[in-house]
């Protein structure tokens, strides 16, 4: 009697034991016992990083068709340029490209960590050793193992780059997809610019030509029609080396002179017009013998930096776009020769600088700054980079979204 | 009866029901849909939606048609919303997906946002087994095809 009762009592308490164990289990383990719909699930993949994205494309036959639709890739792209919270990357061509985290030089490291992206015509013979070997021979050929990559320019996920001579390619650095664009040969004196046309959500590129003397002739490329289109003949002196021009407001800018005077020339992606904006008349007072501006953007404002290779510790701001008696001259507290703006930091107080060929980042407020390295990596003078978002847009089959 | 007073009874799949006033009730877009096609009765069946969920959606939408009627709605009042938003949606994984599945069919597109987010958030570091696991889907690629999808999108499984 006592054994039977001793039974049941140890029976009980195991089968309270077990059941306290399935009901721990089933409350840790993550399993859902809920089947979502497509389009639920839709809705959580475009809510994810390009790369989380990309992994998850092996989950099932449907995630991966969800993923791969074309209007799938472009509501992902639109998402992630209007979420605050996303992650930029920086493209940084310096012999080779590399990417960073741009949310890591806030954090206040200084030693930034690159990754080393693949690219077209990565590992093509070089021509820039054959010129260089002249000069200084193989011993000091290491570093310049590649050919330089120009960065054109970077919008909407894709960013514009030339890896070698006369080769155009749009490029996306996260799946690592290039399209080389068509071009017809080789063309002197070229300039370039990148950028997105909201209205028809097309990626366009704009060219200046030198065509004779003070002539420049002026194509866009629109990627959806995959073809250049001449648009206008523009009276400008050619430049006599490669420059990119700078996209603010889906409006691309240069600095160029004509006989009479140098001017910000802007292109705007969406109207494919040109305009003029003035230069700040002091500015042309720098007194030295040669003198040349580059135009980057600072915060969301149109900047313009001396770069007349003697020494300088100011820029030139244009708080209200488009207004020539706007500009402000603004003292910085690093003396430089040559200087590019980068890419703004979010909250718009601190500025990437390429200065002398060094990272600086720049606080336009405070007017503190701090230099900043890429773990591994040795930058050149001129060193370029752009700030870009990961997406899934694939250049070679963008045209079919409508 | 003025008719931001007027109460209106969702009633749940277990035959419950929860009276709330009409602006709450008209957060729900469907609900909002039935009012305006001239259903003009106090209470609207939710069949497909469980008490316990049902409750916790009317929970959601209750709080922000509150802050949504203070006027001058201030930074406060936001991130104040944010915060109950982040506290509302910490819950496991069967629960997000009910209250997905809900604020699907009911078309309350804020908890919807909210919720899709949150797995989002949850799943974005895991490995495609894990997501296999959380989804409840069975790996219908054969080896030769998911070794061609993962050779695709090589770049998306580097560091």
């Amino acid at each position: 009697m006592y054994k039977k009762l001793i039974h049941f009592i140890s029976d009980a308490l195991t089968e309270t034991t077990k059941k306290n164990e399935r009901r721990r289990r089933e409350e840790t383990t993550e399993k859902a016992s809920l089947d979502l719909p497509p389009e639920i699930i839709r809705e959580i993949l475009i809510r994810l990083p390009a790369k989380s994205i990309g992994r998850f494309r092996c989950v099932s036959k449907l995630f991966r068709s969800l993923s791969s639709d074309p209007k799938f890739v472009k509501i992902h792209i639109d998402l992630t340029l209007r979420n605050d919270a996303v992650h930029r990357k920086l493209i940084v061509s310096s012999h080779n490209l590399y990417a960073l985290d741009l949310d890591a030089i806030g954090k206040r490291i200084r030693d930034l960590l690159a990754q080393e992206l693949n690219y077209p015509l990565k590992e093509d013979p070089i021509k820039f050793d054959e010129m260089i070997k002249c000069h200084v021979g193989e011993n000091m050929l290491k570093p310049y193992r590649r050919n330089w990559v120009e960065i054109i320019g970077s919008s909407h996920g894709l960013v514009c780059i030339s890896p070698c001579e006369g080769a155009l390619f749009l490029y996306n650095p996260t799946t690592g997809e290039s399209k080389r664009l068509i071009t017809p040969g080789r063309e002197e004196f070229q300039t370039l610019g990148f950028g997105f046309d909201d209205l028809t959500d097309d990626y366009k590129v704009v060219k200046l030509v030198a065509d004779g003397d003070n002539v420049l002739k002026s194509s866009v490329y629109s990627l959806k029609s995959d073809s250049w289109r001449w648009i206008r003949d523009l009276s400008y002196e050619h430049k006599d080396c490669f420059s990119s021009g700078v996209t603010l407001r889906g409006v691309v800018h240069w600095v160029f002179s004509n006989e009479n005077q140098r001017a910000v020339l802007a292109f705007d992606f969406k109207t494919e017009e040109f305009r003029e904006m003035l230069l700040p008349g002091e500015a042309e007072d720098c007194g030295h013998i040669y003198r040349n501006f580059v135009v980057g953007v600072t915060n969301g404002r149109l900047c313009l930096v001396n770069s007349c290779y003697e020494v300088h510790d100011d820029v030139w701001v244009m708080n209200e776009y488009g207004v020539a008696s706007s500009w402000t001259r603004i003292k910085i507290s690093l003396l430089y020769r040559s200087m590019k703006p980068l890419c703004s930091s979010k909250n718009g107080e601190e500025v990437l600088l390429e200065l002398d060929g060094d990272m600086v980042l720049y606080n336009f407020e405070s007017h503190a700054s701090r230099y900043l390295g890429i773990r591994g990596v040795k930058l050149s003078d001129g060193f370029e980079a752009d700030a870009y978002v990961e997406s899934l847009i694939s250049p070679n089959s963008y045209g079919f979204v409508n | 009866m003025s008719e931001s007073n007027k109460k209106i009874s969702l009633i749940s799949s277990e035959g419950e029901a929860f009276e709330v006033s009409e602006a709450v009730a008209r957060e729900f877009e469907i609900v909002a849909h039935m009012l305006e096609d001239g259903c003009s009765g106090s209470s609207i069946p939710i069949t497909t939606v469980d008490s316990n969920i049902l409750g916790k959606v009317i929970e959601y939408c209750t709080k922000h048609v509150e802050v949504g009627n203070v006027e001058g709605n201030s930074e406060k009042a936001e991130k104040d919303l944010e915060e109950f938003d982040k506290r509302f949606i910490a819950v496991e994984m069967n629960t997000l997906f009910s209250l997905i599945l809900a604020a699907n069919y009911l078309n309350v597109k804020g908890l919807l946002n909210i919720g899709c987010q949150k797995v989002a958030d949850t799943i974005k570091d895991m490995k495609p087994e894990e997501v296999r696991s959380i989804f409840n889907i069975e790996n219908d690629y054969t080896p030769a095809e998911e070794e061609v999808v993962r050779k695709e999108n090589e770049w998306a499984f580097q560091p």
